[in-house]
């Protein structure tokens, strides 16, 4: 299995202005609720990574992987098992630490909840100012400038029931962004949004990359981990499959090949005859077409054979093709899974 | 202390309370019941002037004021939990119990509309006037009271945190103090069950509320009210020491078992 | 008879789903304490006030083991239109084709249970723990009665229930149900202490009747004794039904129409 481990930082104390984020063989387990007769839940093992600063770094793997717990442990909401996470230098396990540490970060969630309906914008943006101890005097000019980042302004005194879910999002944003965070962790930030407001939330967290804030985002959308990210990491099943720049991580499927055949019909039963020599296959439907990317398990030529198996599905177009980050994506978590 | 999440929380409830009435207003209902309930009863005795009858009116009011503080502490953290905002509190560095502090401020403040709203219908469908002997004495005293059951609401909001069963938790926790505080009828009648009344704030709190109100009132210890409120103070600042406590540790554990942000 | 077997396939699987969702939250021990703890206490609180008043205890710990359907059924039963709402089902709730009144007739069915049992537990704490004597009970009557009792009160509930599906306030009303039943249906003095007009509704509320012959059964007297209570609940617990079936029709039409299926 290809995994490449390049310890960017370790963790000499020195090392911490150049790495807010370090984590070391991470592990948590979920017990089982007793007399359910399900065994008890590895929800991260053993997982190894650190963040440099001012980095947009993407974790990602497919539901259940293991993202938001990692996330949930890095952001003081849970505490490890085992292994170490040093958040800007600082020990997570060790009680106290964390009333710090919570000062210096924040972490949005994607989705509707997480914050008070009946109140407005600016209420809410208020509310969680104070409870991070933000001087009066700075409040209502800091709400201000945060509204205006989101661009709610216009919304501020609107309840957030009647937000729509553009709105919602950006306002958690917002929301993560009153006690000015050093370490911005996102979990899944576009879920659900629009593709216009969605290019608009990558924006805004480009923006604040540039301006030194380090982030830790998981994503399902390739292209999104694509375009942001510096380093990423695949998680599948609580273990790390994956990690490098996309660069490096496309060397890992240097000796294998992927090809490309766009049909007119559905392929499925030609797939399932190819099953044997492949490491994984997907088929999207686009513009009426059929896509099928197939990455084979050695590099024997194969593809006068495929030509014949895929002809009667009307062969659009067959080739070899440059791995993808969602080839990559899929090639170590299906690996992973088999 | 984070006093500025404590008067922020303060304002929040009251902003929530006031958009969305609906969700405390229920605890109203069942005490004043009940007071109706008492007064019907003690109606029966005979003289509707009788002090009998006015320290039902003034338990009724205790009675409002609890299960006004109980479903509060109850709900606040229930509609954290619900409404997904109880992660982004805990990832503040203000802990829990300053958020529900403040909060519980505010619920007081209601409990005592709830005390009132009981005065007031006694007069309106009984005739029943409080007529306070020392109104000096009586309305700080009642405040009081409040904040002491409040400081019950403060240690029970933790168990609330841990439980995903609030509203049955809830239902468990409203009689005792209904029954032990000696709100609707003296503690004297508990027989062996008096000292589970000696432990509670409110009850020394009661006793000093109809010692003040009702003449020829016999108070719970033969010390006077000066003991009683001694005895309610000592006991308010046992349950908030209490609240800390427990509540540090349940942060600790949840951050360990992560099942706070089940619904 | 389509009309009847496949509502009850919907009927049974709502009941189910009710059943595995209370069980799921609380844990059975849990949901038993739920159920009878504050009915001792209310017992207790009630009594007690009696002796300091000078009435008759055992009238009001009865009284207050009947009252018990009031958390049990009740709450619960009015309050499910209101936890849909709240949790979010009310919208795939009516969308499927199942229809309203039949998923909250099968989701109502196991509170209406639990009112059957919390009564008979009530009663028995009655007698071993307040010492009510139970000497010339008829039990056969006293069965019957709670069975009905359970059947009539799940009828009014499912009425009153039905107002959550358009109003906010639905948590309100259930409390108002809940716990109306103490002052108005002789639960803790007897109805004819109330003013006439009161008494007027308190005979509309299949409780008074449930009350008055749970304590004639437990004095001895026999089904044909309590023939008029019989009828009478057997009549108004069908009443409330078809009522209730009436007025989730329109209360569905008319949150369709406005569209607040999920406002709460």
């Amino acid at each position: 299995m290809g995994l490449l481990f390049i310890p960017h930082c370790d963790s000499d104390p020195m090392a911490v202005p150049e790495c807010p984020i370090i984590v070391e063989h991470l592990s948590k387990t979920f017990k089982a609720r007793r007399r359910s007769g399900l065994p008890d839940k590895k929800a991260v093992d053993d997982i190894s990574f650190s963040v440099k600063k001012g980095e947009i770094f993407g974790l990602l793997g497919p539901n259940g992987a293991g993202k938001t717990t990692t996330i949930k442990m890095l952001s003081t909401l849970l505490i490890p098992d085992s292994g170490t996470v040093k958040i800007l230098g600082m020990d997570v396990t060790v009680s106290g630490n964390e009333k710090e540490i919570r000062k210096r970060i924040n972490l949005v969630s994607g989705g509707e909840r997480g914050l008070y309906y009946r109140l407005t914008g600016r209420q809410n943006l208020k509310f969680f100012s104070n409870l991070y101890n933000i001087d009066k005097k700075k409040q209502d000019g800091l709400i201000d400038d945060l509204l205006r980042t989101v661009e709610l302004s216009d919304a501020a005194d609107v309840r957030v029931e009647d937000y729509s879910r553009g709105m919602k999002q950006r306002m958690h944003i917002a929301r993560a962004l009153v006690n000015d965070p050093e370490i911005l962790y996102l979990d899944e930030p576009t879920i659900g949004l629009d593709p216009e407001i969605a290019r608009d939330v990558r924006i805004l967290i480009r923006r604040l990359a540039d301006s030194g804030t380090t982030i830790l985002l998981t994503t399902h959308y390739m292209h999104e981990a694509e375009e942001l990210c510096g380093r990423i990491m695949i998680i599948s099943k609580g273990r790390s499959a994956g990690y490098g720049t996309v660069a490096e991580l496309k060397e890992t499927v240097r000796d294998t090949n992927i090809i490309e055949i766009i049909t007119n019909d559905d392929p499925h039963h030609a797939v399932v005859k190819i099953s044997g020599d492949v490491s994984y296959s997907n088929t999207e439907r686009s513009g009426g077409r059929y896509c099928t990317r197939i990455q084979l398990k050695d590099k024997a030529d194969i593809l006068p054979r495929l030509n014949t198996i895929f002809s009667e599905y009307g062969i659009r177009k067959i080739g070899y093709d440059e791995p993808t980050l969602e080839d990559i994506y899929l090639s170590l978590v299906s690996e992973d899974e088999s | 202390m984070n006093l500025k999440a404590v008067s922020s929380s303060f304002k929040q409830q009251g902003i929530q309370f006031l958009a969305d009435p609906q969700w405390i207003i229920p605890s109203i209902i069942a005490p004043f019941l009940f007071t109706v309930v008492a007064l019907y009863m003690y109606s029966g005795v005979g003289d509707i002037d009788s002090p009998v009858v006015l320290t039902a009116v003034l338990g009724g009011g205790v009675l409002g004021m609890w299960g006004n503080m109980l479903f509060a502490s109850g709900f606040t953290i229930t509609y954290d939990r619900y409404n997904g905002t109880i992660e982004p509190i805990m990832l503040t560095p203000t802990h829990l119990i300053d958020v529900i502090t403040g909060r519980s401020i505010w619920n007081t403040l209601i409990g005592l509309l709830n005390a009132v709203l009981v005065f007031v219908s006694a007069e309106l469908i009984f005739g029943v006037g409080v007529s306070v002997a020392e109104p000096l004495f009586f309305f700080p005293m009642l405040i009081m009271t409040l904040f002491s059951l409040a400081s019950i609401g403060l240690m029970l909001s933790a168990l609330f945190v841990l439980t995903r069963a609030s509203f049955v938790v809830m239902t468990i926790l409203e009689f005792p103090i209904y029954v032990f505080s000696g709100a609707l009828f003296p503690v004297s009648v508990l027989g062996g069950l008096a000292p589970i009344s000696y432990v509670l704030a409110p009850s020394w709190g009661v006793d000093a509320l109809k010692t003040t109100a009702v003449h020829g009132h016999e108070s719970m210890t033969e010390f006077g009210i000066a003991f009683s409120l001694a005895m309610m103070l000592f006991l308010m600042l046992v349950y908030i020491a209490a609240a800390y406590i427990l509540f540090r540790v349940i942060e600790r554990n949840i951050r360990e078992s992560g099942t706070l942000v089940r619904y | 008879m389509t009309f009847f077997s496949e509502r009850a396939g919907v009927i049974k699987a709502s009941c189910i789903l009710s059943i595995r969702d209370t069980f799921t939250t609380i844990r059975p021990s849990l949901w038993f304490l739920q159920l009878i703890v504050p009915t001792i206490f209310a017992m207790f609180f009630f009594s007690m006030i009696a002796y300091a008043a000078g009435a008759d205890q055992e009238f009001v710990i009865i009284g207050n083991a009947v009252q018990s359907i009031g958390m049990t059924t009740i709450y619960a039963v009015s309050g499910i239109p209101g936890v849909q709402k709240h949790i979010g089902t009310m919208t795939p709730l009516v969308i499927s084709p199942s229809g309203l009144f039949s998923i909250f007739f099968g989701m109502s069915l196991f509170s209406i249970a639990a009112g059957f049992l919390s009564i008979a537990f009530s009663l028995t704490f009655a007698a071993f723990v307040f010492g009510v004597s139970m000497a010339s009970i008829n039990l056969l009557s006293v069965v019957i009665i709670i069975l009905l009792t359970a059947f009539s009160v799940g009828g009014i509930s499912m009425m009153i229930g039905s107002i959550g599906i358009y109003m906010r306030t639905s948590a309100i009303i259930a409390n108002i149900a809940t716990y109306i039943g103490l002052v108005l249906c002789g639960v803790n003095f007897p109805v004819s202490d109330l003013p006439a007009w009161v008494q007027k509704i308190a005979y509309c509320h299949p409780l008074t009747y449930a009350v008055e012959a749970t304590r004639g059964a437990i004095s001895g007297s026999s089904v044909t004794d309590l023939a008029e209570p019989i009828i009478i609940m057997i009549f108004l617990g069908i009443l409330f039904i078809i009522l209730a079936y009436l007025m989730f029709l329109f209360f569905e039409k008319l949150s369709r129409k406005k569209g607040r299926m999920d406002v709460f």
